[in-house]
């Protein structure tokens, strides 16, 4: 996903720099506030993620999914990507399982 | 600090700080003043050295102190009493361990024996629990659901060779964390990151058991995973980078391709840990909740600790807060602070002679220099005063060190005795403190042995079996005093007269006082045991321990009850490095004279002034004749004799009580001076103690009183009639 | 930026081993000298790891470890117990705590730095 697919109404949000165990419960709060609209998020500024916040994330796509709306992730800091290879886990959503970022 | 070196010192050094704590711990358990701070204090003392001892592969400290430490744990855990019994055993090790130390800082080996016996005793206080601290290690090491490393490891080793290095081996692992790895600071991705540097790796995350977020604990642990390996390492080493997180996880590491005589499939049952997570998941619960669950004696303690420690939140603040007041201390080089003391030392003399030439210089009294030059004064005596009280230690580590010798002592003489302690925090010069060590521990030699009766004599006179030996330390009119107390009984003047008329000391015609007597314990080859015991025949006499006090400007003097005891007393100047003097002339050179010295000082009328002939003149002083010295003939600044009747006489004493009365021509002033050592540059000069430099800037020579009378005439026929005099 | 790491260890030899041995491997070291000391030189920095002894006086390892995983600002820093007990409750009562990881004394220098970079994030 790029810049140019968001759409003015989605709920944007940009991760912290530091999301470890203590950034995971504010995230969700966070999260939670923005249902009901497609969202966006900005993980540009992500220097450290951890496991319990990529479960944050992923719930937020499984949750999103189920209300019927998006949720796209985009500009990837290096740290995010490689946390995210290590974990081996796919942030994409069910319908956008074929896109490259996961396979 | 930069080299191991360096910290080797530290770690000696901190021993001896250690040491201390724990003779003071058990000594005050001992004393009833025990409670569970002082156990626990003593218990890390003995685990800090042997912690320290490991880190520098001193096996033999480490074996020590690990079966003392087992021992001090079953007293810490209340499982032994700490009775009598079990406290003199801990003392004595407390001295083998201190031993250990001495002998390990010095490169030493000690023999077996100067343990066994402690050892034996120790293992049977604790019964099977103790073992060597390898032992106890494997012990730890075979706690599977802690640390299945090392057996791994060892199983590595001794297969290793079957299998090539280089081979590279694919291994599945299953691996599902719990949330206390994430509360534990733990991370998966940094696991996956450690697995991923050891080779090729495939990661499959099992993203099933995600809920939606509005269940989601965000601090729950949903993810799971399975990984596949292709690595040269070893399983060992990919089961060490889960060794933080394996109780707080499910594991399960399965190699592929093995070959078929390898004892994988066994290695692998073991390891499967979903077997064990039971068991340790109870455990979690069980320490996290509080809730003690029977068997586990260490959640006991931790719900006990925490309960405790949740009641006195201010008293640890407290505690904390003094520590940070009193208890703050830096490590200084000697070196600096005995340059320290020789820049003030400069400083006073400095000060001195500026104000002289101030004076000199003709200035009005009541000028406002005269003013600023007091303070000056004043403000130099305080430096003097801290950097000197920066020299000053309690007398306490010298104190502490006794009570060993008093134990052994007793010990050897079989005697039951109670050593008693006041004053341990009266401050001495470092100096002194430690040239104090070996005359002190003879005097508590000799109180146990000579000055002690035994318990049955003491029983029939009686007299409490145990004796006490008492050793105080005070301060007293600007010196300290230290005295060494028995409640045995007495010096027996009659036999120490006798040995003294044996030995040729004194003729039997001699008339003693009490004290006379007593003090001639300290003259040189006297001895009152007639027969050899395990303390004595160590060849010092009391003569030694006088000269050893008297280096260090110290006197000693004794006092006697029949039946009730001696006490045998230590006067010591507060410094070395400054002395009150008279300063005198004498043929027109200046010298000080030490006023510890010096009884009087008086002029002499003709009738007091008696010839001798052949040049040997007393003066009679209260009606006793004391032989006069000539300052000047003795410091050879004139070959003619003085009339004494020009002069002013110094009626000086020794510390053994010899006297004398030195004649010099005038008397200038009185005042400290500081002592500037002559035998650095010079070596020994008789008659002279040392030197200083006056407020003029010249210098003066400090009189060594005992040398001079010494030399004034023969010693012991002046000591006879000095003692002939006073009987 | 090299890694800081804060070790807390009641004896002074160990403590100057500790800061070799890990200045040596490059990291920047803070030392205290008891659980309570640790927990007062941790506020006002954030050490990437922390390693503590167990048997302290003032505060033992016990309670330092708490009273870290308490403070909403260090509660995720890894803590690693560096102690000379090996005894299995008494791991289990670190881990209980809140203990990262446990290295056994007398430490070896390169696995102690192999452990301080596995656990720090």
């Amino acid at each position: 996903m790029s810049r140019e697919d968001i759409k003015s109404e989605d709920g944007r949000i940009i991760l912290t720099s530091v999301l470890d165990l203590r950034a995971a419960a504010p995230l969700t709060d966070e999260l939670l506030a923005l249902r009901g609209n497609d969202l966006v998020i900005d993980a540009s500024k992500v220097e450290r993620i951890g496991a319990p916040c990529f479960q944050v994330l992923l719930s937020a796509v499984k949750t999103w999914a189920v209300a019927g709306h998006t949720i796209a992730i985009f500009d990837e800091s290096s740290a995010f990507s490689e946390a995210a290879a290590h974990l081996g886990v796919c942030l994409s959503q069910p319908e956008t399982i074929e896109n490259e970022t996961c396979h | 600090m930069d080299s191991m070196a360096d910290i080797k010192q530290t770690f000696f050094q901190e021993c001896d700080d250690l040491l201390g704590e724990l003779e003071s711990g058990l000594l005050d358990m001992e004393g009833g003043d025990g409670d569970s701070e002082t156990v626990a204090a003593i218990f890390r003392a003995v685990h800090s050295i042997k912690g320290g001892a490991g880190a520098f592969g001193l096996d033999n400290l480490v074996a020590f102190a690990h079966i003392f430490e087992t021992t001090l744990d079953e007293v810490r855990a209340d499982r032994l009493e700490a009775t009598p019994d079990v406290l003199s055993v801990l003392l004595r090790s407390s001295d083998v361990l201190a031993d250990l130390v001495r002998a390990a800082q010095n490169d030493e080996e000690l023999g077996e024996e100067v343990t066994t016996g402690l050892v034996e005793e120790l293992s049977a206080f604790v019964g099977e629990k103790a073992g060597a601290p390898d032992e106890a290690a494997a012990a730890g090491g075979e706690d599977i659901s802690f640390a299945p490393l090392g057996t791994a490891i060892d199983l590595d080793d001794v297969f290793g060779d079957l299998d090539s290095v280089e081979e590279s081996q694919r291994f599945i692992i299953k691996f599902r964390p719990m949330p206390e790895l994430y509360a534990n600071a733990n991370e998966t991705v940094l696991l996956m990151r450690n697995l991923a540097a050891m080779g090729e790796v495939n990661v499959a995350c099992d993203e099933s058991q995600i809920p939606t977020l509005d269940v989601l604990d965000p601090e729950g642990a949903y993810l799971s995973w399975t990984i596949t390996v292709q690595t040269s390492n070893s399983e060992a080493e990919l089961l060490e980078i889960f060794e933080f997180v394996e109780d707080d996880c499910t594991l399960e590491i399965k190699s592929e391709e093995l070959p078929d005589d390898t004892i994988e499939p066994e290695l692998a049952d073991d390891e499967t840990i979903p077997a064990e997570e039971e068991a340790s998941h109870t455990d979690v619960e069980g320490g996290k909740d509080g809730v003690t669950s029977g068997d586990n004696t260490a959640d006991k303690d931790n719900v006990v600790s925490l309960a405790e420690k949740k009641e006195k939140p201010t008293a640890t603040a407290q505690a904390s807060k003094e520590k940070d007041t009193s208890d703050a201390t830096i490590r200084v080089n000697l070196g600096r602070i005995d340059r320290l003391v020789n820049l003030v030392g400069e400083l006073v003399i400095n000060q001195a002679m500026l104000t002289q030439g101030v004076f000199d210089a003709g200035l009005e009294r009541g000028d406002s220099v005269e003013a600023g030059l007091e303070e000056l004064k004043q403000l130099t005596r305080e430096i003097q005063d801290s950097v000197m009280a920066i020299r000053a230690q309690p007398v306490k580590a010298l104190f502490q060190r006794m009570s060993r010798i008093v134990r052994e002592a007793a010990r050897a003489t079989e005697k039951s005795v109670h050593l008693v302690m006041e004053g341990e925090m009266t401050e001495v010069d470092k100096t002194v403190v430690e040239r104090l060590a070996d005359p002190l521990t003879h005097m508590i030699r000799n109180a146990v042995d000579h000055g002690l009766e035994t318990s049955e004599t003491r029983i029939a006179n009686g007299k409490p079996a145990e004796g006490t030996v008492s050793l105080t330390a005070a301060h007293r009119s600007g010196r300290v005093v230290i005295e060494v107390c028995d409640d045995g009984a007495g010096i027996n003047r009659e036999r120490v007269r006798s040995i003294a008329i044996e030995k040729g000391l004194i003729s039997e015609e001699d008339k003693l006082s009490d004290s006379d007597i007593d003090n001639l314990l300290f003259m040189p080859g006297f001895s009152t045991v007639s027969k050899v015991s395990n303390l004595s025949g160590r060849g010092v006499g009391m003569d030694v321990v006088k000269r050893a006090i008297q280096a260090v400007g110290g006197k000693i003097s004794i006092s006697s009850q029949p039946g009730k005891g001696s006490t045998f007393s230590i006067s010591l100047p507060l410094t070395l490095a400054i002395l009150d003097g008279m300063v005198v002339d004498v043929a027109e050179q200046t010298l000080v004279v030490p006023l510890t010295a010096i009884v009087e000082t008086l002029k002499p009328m003709p009738s007091d002034i008696h010839d001798l002939g052949a040049g040997a003149k007393v003066i009679s002083i209260r009606g006793e004749f004391i032989p006069i010295i000539d300052a000047g003939i003795s410091m050879g600044y004139r070959t003619e004799p003085t009339d004494p009747l020009t002069g002013v006489v110094l009626s000086v004493e020794t510390e053994d009580g010899a006297r004398a009365a030195v004649i010099v021509d005038s008397i200038q002033d009185q005042r400290q001076v500081v002592i500037k050592s002559l035998e650095e540059n010079y070596g020994h000069v008789d008659s002279v103690a040392a030197a200083t430099i006056l407020g003029d800037g010249r210098i003066a020579l400090i009189l060594d009183v005992d040398s001079i009378i010494d030399r004034g005439g023969s010693a012991v026929s002046f000591h006879e009639n000095s003692l002939a005099a006073t009987g | 930026m090299p890694l800081s790491v804060l070790a807390v260890d009641d004896s002074r030899t160990m403590r100057e081993m500790l800061r070799l041995a890990l200045t040596e491997a490059g990291f920047e070291v803070s030392l205290a000298d008891d659980g309570e000391h640790g927990l007062e030189v941790l506020d006002g920095m954030a050490p990437n790891v922390i390693i503590t002894d167990i048997n302290m006086p003032i505060m033992d390892g016990f309670g330092f470890i708490e009273g870290v995983r308490r403070s909403a600002e260090h509660r995720v820093t890894p803590i690693l117990v560096l102690t000379t007990e090996s005894a299995p409750e008494l791991k289990m009562r670190a881990k209980n705590a809140g203990a990262t990881g446990w290295i056994v004394k007398p430490f070896d220098k390169d696995k102690l730095v192999d452990a301080i970079k596995r656990v720090a994030a």
